[in-house]
């Protein structure tokens, strides 16, 4: 082909991806349904906790409303008596009883907190559920403007539980961060997986210490890029490992923990269907960092 | 059981501070049989256990460091 004339056929090669499309497609949500059934145990023990103090404070009201009553018609029968002009000695003594009983100080100290833990524990579910809904984006399979600092604190809420008992969180969220272009499930998933990772990381360097390590989520922009960063400080991936991370079915986890996809998966959803990058940096027995960078549109920057 | 006071002692043991508020309000009518004491990790409660006996402790199990078990 070209102009110079001397090639008169050419090649055409044909290869019909449709069904590795379709296999690649089914592969992600299988893996997205792998996910949220691990995560939907430790999402139930996260609503369950506020629901059970709740429900506790609840309940402690209800017989301090009963107690309250119980005074006020100890008290009306005394201000009736003093109205009527004798105030028996007995009854000065029964509404004594009665407060000493029921420790009248008691509830006056403790119903504003029971009140203020029960609204606490409320907003606590409510901001579980409003992540959750957030999180798996039901019906948005094309690219839309999110903020990818609420892309954040969703999927950290939602995976609270697996990070809780080993790591504290800290979050530096670049609040100028323009809306970026992309699809917002798979973009979850993403920061889900690495948290996730990150997670284990660190669990597998503190073990049963008691000590807890650090995982730090932060988001900027940097040129025409949106970046997500996020830093834990467990065990660091060992050489030899490292450039098989993103392969798929590559894992060092125990069977059960890990289908070596969730990297291999996130690598594809960013680069390919993003165009954006995904690397990390890491230092044996220091932690790593997983660098997430999707493109910022132009006219937005 | 407490020699001083003939109650039975129990121990709560929870990692959510509002957990063991929450039960120390509900469980409050129970103060004229039970001693109770609340701690918010296992190495607090195997402390508590080495001071004093307890009838019953009452535990959370998923918590940082140390579990329930």
């Amino acid at each position: 082909i070209g102009d110079s004339g001397d090639k008169d056929g050419y090649l055409l090669i044909i290869d019909d991806v449709t069904e590795q499309k379709q296999q690649d497609s089914e592969m992600q949500q299988l893996q997205k349904l792998q996910s949220i059934g691990q995560l939907a145990a430790g999402i139930a023990h996260e609503i369950n906790t506020p629901i059970q103090y709740v429900s506790d404070n609840v309940r402690f009201l209800r017989d301090a409303y009963e107690d309250f009553n119980d005074i006020i018609s100890n008290q009306h029968e005394v201000v009736d008596a003093a109205r009527s002009g004798t105030v028996s000695e007995q009854s000065y003594a029964r509404l004594d009883d009665k407060l000493e009983e029921l420790d009248l100080e008691y509830l006056q100290e403790e119903v504003p907190t029971a009140i203020k833990q029960t609204l606490d524990g409320v907003d606590r579910v409510a901001t579980i559920v409003r992540a959750m809904k957030e999180f798996s984006h039901p019906g948005s399979d094309e690219k839309t403007l999110i903020d990818l600092n609420k892309a954040v604190n969703s999927t950290t809420t939602v995976a609270r539980n697996v990070w809780k008992y080993h790591a504290e969180l800290e979050l530096d969220l670049d609040q100028t961060m323009p809306q970026v272009h992309c699809l917002p499930g798979p973009i979850n998933e993403v920061i889900l997986n690495i948290i996730v990772n990150a997670a284990h990381a660190i669990a597998d360097r503190v073990g049963d210490s008691g000590d807890k390590g650090l995982i730090c989520v932060s988001t900027a922009r940097e040129g025409g890029w949106g970046v997500i960063r996020v830093t834990d400080n467990g065990t660091g991936i060992p050489e030899g490992v490292r450039e098989h991370v993103f392969d798929p079915f590559f894992t060092t986890k125990d069977v059960g923990q890990g289908t070596g996809q969730g990297l291999s998966l996130s690598h594809k959803i960013i680069v390919d269907q993003h165009d954006g990058e995904l690397s990390f940096e890491t230092e044996l027995g220091v932690g790593t960092t997983f660098i997430i960078k999707l493109p910022l549109q132009e006219e937005l920057v | 059981m407490s020699a001083s006071t003939g109650k039975k002692k129990i121990l709560f043991v929870d990692d959510e501070p509002n957990v063991l508020s929450g039960l120390r309000r509900t469980l409050r009518d129970q103060r004229k049989q039970w001693e109770m004491d609340f701690v918010g990790a296992g190495q607090e409660a195997l402390a508590k256990i080495d001071e004093a006996y307890y009838d019953a402790v009452i535990t959370d199990m998923r918590m940082p460091g140390m579990d329930g078990a």
